[in-house]
């Protein structure tokens, strides 16, 4: 049996740190009907609480996981100088407040006072020196890219011209600024993450060599709530509570990360192994885990979206009818029925519903019509052959599409085919692992392609593929690049939201994509654990520190 | 025999050279690298990854490369676990091959004793009988034998774990640790002994029908020895000849890793691992790892070759 | 001639003389005319002719379109209007497991036979001929048994797709491409028991007759490995069908939405599927189990056929 793709995990593990949204207007609680039933073997652990996770790979530095399993152990060992709180905005952390300058071009943030790492040892603007510095290491190799923070004198620095990076400076142990060469709304989020301890990332790190930094991903040190006690590979990860954490010792002694499948997931959780469990939404699952009794159900907006990619590159779908056409005759609403099965709509933007800026007035929503499909491709020029295919200048309007194998494009693949066929348009599905559907997408030999994209904290991460420097598939609208540098430019929300306003109608217009779902995910917890509030951008992290064991 | 041995041996180091050309042409071609998937970097960054893991370099160097390494003694260096090939293999490897192994032990004593059972009484009812359930197992799921066997007797009556291989946050030592572990091993064995022990069940009764035809079981009979000796000591002794290269085949099998078993009760072996570095394109791992079970193939051949003719003196080694 | 020979009961030395003297016509034919005496291999036999029918002629028979998507009947029941329910898009299970016959059965037939043809040949081979023959196929055998096949199926699904070989062809060449790899284990047993069929006397009469070597190979040791070709082909169908879902995940099985009855079973993937909705996967099982039982009696029968001193003892 075939697992998931990095990409699926990555996905994966953006839902799992998604974790359960009660306090949010979006967030629907289905309560534990009958507390009492909650297992025995749960009942029995007292001092621990029993999350699920899939497939660490014990990777545990936040910037060299090379998995989003890995990226969830480290939240729970760093934690964040800059965060997100539930509709997506910053929120302080370990950082206590920040400041930006009017150009946008200089970050000045202050620690909170008297931070310390989980080792007691001092937490300083010099340690978050010491990580912005090593990311701009030329020998670094993980999955941060830096560079999107444009900090000046990166580039010199990694190009070894500088023997430190000039944007990078320690004001005082307790503020630190950033100057940085264009202005960018996720600029913070990047700048304000994970830091490493210079007194104990740093000891034996010479710049250009990563092998002494490395050997301690499997001992790592932070300022989160839980400190690391042990990785059981394959089974488990193990941690107990940081008496230094900024915001109080949390109350249970310690966590688990239990590694579970989705196979029996539902028999651990049902037996007690687990207390904390995440699941794919359907009323199967639903309807099971209500039986149980003792389970609370938070079933919530996720941040990503799915799409169908059209390969700009082609002559036939380089004409806006043809997309348009394409997507007014997929009956988007039929998928996600039977996908998601009334947990999940048709996405409108390349956004969650969840998102400040989501806002679908004047924005076509393209709702399932044949006839118009038709219609625009008659305009388009292309005829229905003897054949029911449709054809121009000898060419049939055969297009290919790149799939993975996956329940979502089991339902997908089939419904295209049929609706496309309705149009005259002939679907040829092509399906593969990802990685080779990635390298033959890179390659352009296809005319579709279908995936998900990772979670999105910021709606610019939903947008950035459009830009005609990032678009990987040959979209090019100049109007949408200045829109989209436009809304990354400027950190004012209100100003932001008009932006990406006028940019998504835009695009909608333009049709670059079918947009196909925004997704639902389903998280449970045993209704032994209370204050378990954590949020779609937090993930588990968000109410980690305050949970509690009520029974 | 000893030269004959020799000689294999040494006929072995060219095929391995040829093996290991094999295997890394294979994984060089495979589309996509460790890079292309993931889809969150920019091209830019992507190229400078490819750099840095000499992805970018030309096929002939990077096989000399890993060639040069091997002949060091090094494994190499997992890209997606950033640890040391040797260091991961050894995580996972010996959990598979303790699975492997209680299951191998158990379900060729099962396939014999009920292979032989069926021989003995062809077309009989409990041959019958036999033959559908062997059937039924092979065209039955699975994912579905795991689920059911999880739901008996770990959902409904509670006698043994769900998954894993320890009880979660346990710290036993010693006897406590191999009773937790085989606590947990019932189940997977249980998967593993039902699957295999199908095809093998036939196998020993094909062979033990045609040993039963054989001139010196008439013979043995028509001596008027006990049935029982006759079966056991002549008709098995041949019966089991042919089963030799079977046997060879499991060495490398013992490594393999039983990939949907292990997945399902979330078992920490090599199966998964196998799986996930194949989706992620982390070749150092998929490179080493397929080379040492090419090496237990070519030598569980050798071993059963050699059994052979130790067992059958009218074979002879040339 | 060992000492063993002089013990030869009489009947079967009469059998194996018998056979050797009229080596070139009768024992095929005899061999036949026993197979259609044999009620059960021929009811086995008349089973798999009806399901290959079915699954060519079925589909056009039935009111319903194998890819109309209806999901308002998802997931139904089976009843008057769809005999064995709907999957999870509405589409009638009879038809797609008929359809999916068509595949499945072709798949699991044409793989077996090329590996069981291919893997006996070269077993038999290298076990009577020996020396460097014998060297040479089994190097071969050792080298590809090395090779890892889940990878050289991404590259071949790649291949494939690259030279825009229709996805409905693509499943026969992956077939063809697994038993050109797969014939390997079968040919290291097939030559173990030769070697030690090669030194019994009737083997070694054939040699004092001077009958030429494929004569040897398919007249005289063919029906003694029956017994475990029989074993191999049964075991290898039910793999081969049901690993055919499997290789969808690389692209190289059969593309949706064409069933087969590996991906019917594949899609009832979750517990709730096998304990709520049999339906989903129960057809496609039994008609894999059915197959393999028919198939099994089928060469349980051949086998009878062709060695008539197998029979005499089975009826004993």
């Amino acid at each position: 049996m075939p697992t998931h793709s990095p990409f699926l995990r990555r996905l994966l593990a953006a839902a799992v740190a998604a974790g359960v949204l009660a306090a949010s207007a979006q967030a629907d609680v289905i309560a534990a009907t009958n507390p009492s039933a909650i297992p025995a073997q749960a009942k029995a652990r007292k001092d621990t609480i029993v999350g699920a996770i899939s497939a660490p790979q014990g990777i545990f530095n936040p910037y060299l996981f090379s998995n989003g399993w890995d990226e969830n152990v480290t939240e729970v060992i760093f934690g964040r100088l800059v965060g997100l709180d539930a509709q997506g905005k910053l929120r302080a952390e370990q950082a206590e407040s920040w400041q930006v300058s009017k150009d946008g071009l200089q970050y000045t943030l202050k620690l909170r006072k008297g931070l310390k790492f989980s080792d007691g040892s001092p937490f300083t603007a010099d340690d978050v020196a010491f990580t912005l510095t090593f990311l701009h290491d030329p020998a670094y190799d993980g999955g941060t890219d830096i560079s999107l923070a444009k900090i000046k004198g990166g580039d010199a620095y990694k190009a070894g011209k500088a023997s430190s990076v000039e944007g990078i400076k320690v004001l005082n142990p307790q503020t630190i600024q950033i100057t940085v060469t264009e202005p960018g709304a996720t600029t913070l989020q990047l700048i304000g993450g994970p830091v490493l301890s210079r007194a104990w990332y740093g000891r034996g790190y010479q710049p250009g060599k990563l092998d002494d930094l490395r050997q301690y991903s499997s001992k790592p040190l932070g300022a989160g709530p839980y400190i690391y006690d042990k990785f059981v590979p394959g089974q488990e990860v193990r941690f107990h509570a940081n008496p230094y954490y900024f915001a109080g010792k949390p109350a249970v002694p310690n966590f688990i990360y239990r590694i579970t499948s989705d196979a029996t997931k539902l028999q651990l959780f049902q037996t007690g192994e687990t207390d904390l469990e995440g699941f794919s939404i359907n009323a199967d699952n639903i309807e099971q885990l209500k039986a149980l009794g003792f389970a609370n159900l938070n079933i919530y907006n996720s941040s990503d979206y799915s799409l169908i990619e059209f390969n700009h590159n082609k002559p036939a779908l380089k004409d806006v009818r043809v997309r348009q056409a394409l997507t007014y005759a997929l009956d988007r609403k039929k998928l996600v029925d039977v996908v998601y099965q009334g947990y999940g709509s048709v996405a409108t933007l390349p956004l969650s519903p969840v998102s400040w800026a989501y806002d679908t007035k004047g924005v076509n929503p393209y709702n399932f019509d044949p006839a118009k499909a038709a219609a625009l491709l008659d305009q388009a020029g292309w005829k229905l052959g003897s054949d029911g295919i449709r054809e121009k200048g000898g060419q049939k309007l055969v297009v290919t599409l790149l799939a993975t194998k996956s329940l979502f494009n089991d339902a997908l693949i089939p419904i295209a085919k049929e609706n496309f066929k309705r149009v005259g348009v002939e679907l040829r599905p092509e399906v593969s692992d990802f990685n080779a559907l990635l390298a033959k997408r890179k390659a352009g030999n296809f005319d579709l392609a279908t995936f998900r994209t990772s979670g999105l904290n910021d709606p610019h991460d939903g947008v950035a593929r459009f830009r005609s420097t990032e678009n990987e598939v040959g979209y090019k609208n100049a109007q949408v690049d200045k829109l989209i540098n436009a809304g990354n430019g400027t950190l004012d929300i209100g100003k932001r939201k008009a932006i990406y306003h006028q940019l998504y109608q835009v695009l909608a217009n333009d049709a670059p994509l079918i947009l196909l779902a925004n997704r639902k995910l389903l998280y449970v917890n045993s209704s032994r654990i209370g204050n378990y509030q954590p949020d779609v951008f937090n993930g588990i992290f968000g109410s980690l520190p305050k949970l509690k064991i009520q029974y | 025999m000893r030269t004959y041995v020799l000689r294999r041996l040494l006929g072995a180091i060219p095929l391995l050279f040829g093996a290991s050309l094999l295997i890394f042409l294979v994984f060089a071609l495979t589309p996509g690298d460790f890079i292309d998937g993931n889809i969150n970097l920019t091209p830019q960054r992507a190229a400078e990854l490819k750099a840095l893991y000499g992805l970018d370099r030309p096929l002939w160097a990077r096989y000399l490369g890993w060639l040069s390494q091997l002949l060091h003694g090094d494994l190499g260096f997992s890209l997606q676990h950033q640890i040391p090939v040797s260091t991961l293999l050894g995580q996972y490897l010996w959990s598979s091959f303790l699975l492997a192994l209680v299951s191998l032990l158990l379900y060729w004593t099962l396939s014999l004793a009920v292979g032989v059972l069926a021989a003995v009484r062809p077309y009989s009812w409990f041959d019958r009988v036999v033959t559908l359930l062997v059937f039924a197992a092979m065209s039955f799921p699975v994912f579905f034998l795991c689920l059911l066997l999880i739901k008996w007797f770990a959902v409904d009556l509670g006698w043994l774990p769900v998954g894993g291989m320890i009880s979660i946050g346990s710290n036993a030592t010693g006897w406590d640790y191999a009773l937790d572990v085989a606590r947990h091993m019932v189940l997977p064995v249980l998967t593993l002994v039902m699957l295999q022990a199908g095809g093998l069940t036939r196998y020993v009764r094909a062979s033990m029908l045609d040993a039963l035809a054989m001139d010196c079981v008439r013979t043995a009979r028509a001596k008027g020895l006990p049935e029982r000796v006759v079966i056991l000591r002549h008709a098995l002794r041949n019966a089991l000849l042919p089963l030799i290269a079977l046997l060879g085949f499991e060495l490398p099998g013992l490594f393999a890793g039983a990939i949907v078993t292990e997945k399902i009760f979330n078992w920490p072996g090599v199966g998964h691992i196998h799986i996930d570095t194949l989706a992620a394109r982390d070749y150092p791992v998929l490179m080493s790892f397929t080379l040492l079970l090419a090496v237990l193939t070519i030598v569980g051949n050798l071993l059963a070759d050699v059994l052979s003719a130790l067992a059958d003196p009218r074979i002879r080694l040339r | 001639m060992s000492v063993l020979s002089l013990r030869l009961p009489w009947r079967r030395r009469q059998a194996e003389l018998a056979s050797l003297a009229s080596a070139g016509r009768t024992p095929w034919q005899q061999a036949l005319a026993r197979l259609w005496r044999n009620r059960p291999a021929m009811l086995a036999l008349l089973f798999l002719a009806l399901m290959v029918v079915a699954c060519v002629a079925g589909p056009w028979l039935l009111p319903w379109d194998l890819e109309t998507t209806d999901a308002l009947a998802a997931n139904h029941a089976p009843g008057a209007t769809h005999w064995l329910g709907t999957d999870f898009l509405g589409r009638d299970i009879l038809t797609r497991l008929l359809h999916a016959g068509r595949i499945s059965l072709a798949v699991g037939l044409v793989s077996v036979v090329l590996s069981v043809v291919l893997g006996y040949v070269l077993g038999a081979l290298a076990g009577y001929a020996g020396g460097w023959l014998d060297g040479a196929i089994m190097r071969l055998a050792d080298l590809l048994m090395t090779i890892p096949s889940l990878p050289l199926l991404i590259i071949l699904g790649a291949l494939l797709s690259e030279l825009q070989v229709a996805p409905e062809q693509r499943i026969y060449l992956v077939m063809l491409m697994l038993s050109l790899l797969g014939w390997t284990n079968l040919a290291r047993i097939i030559r173990g028991q030769v070697q030690s069929l090669r030194s019994r006397d009737f083997m070694l009469a054939t040699e004092v007759l001077g009958l030429p070597l494929w004569r040897r190979l398919l007249v005289h040791l063919l029906p003694n490995t029956i017994p475990t070709l029989i074993v191999v082909a049964t075991t290898g169908v039910a793999g081969a069908i049901l690993n055919e879902s499997y290789l969808s995940y690389l692209g190289l099985g059969v593309v949706p939405p064409t069933p087969s009855w590996g991906n019917m079973m594949d899609t009832a993937n979750s517990f709730v599927d096998f304990q709520r909705r049999p339906w989903l996967w129960m057809p496609p099982g039994l008609a894999i189990f059915a197959t393999v039982i028919a198939i099994n009696v089928l060469g349980d029968g051949l086998r009878d056929a062709l060695d008539p001193r197998l029979q005499a003892r089975g009826a004993r």
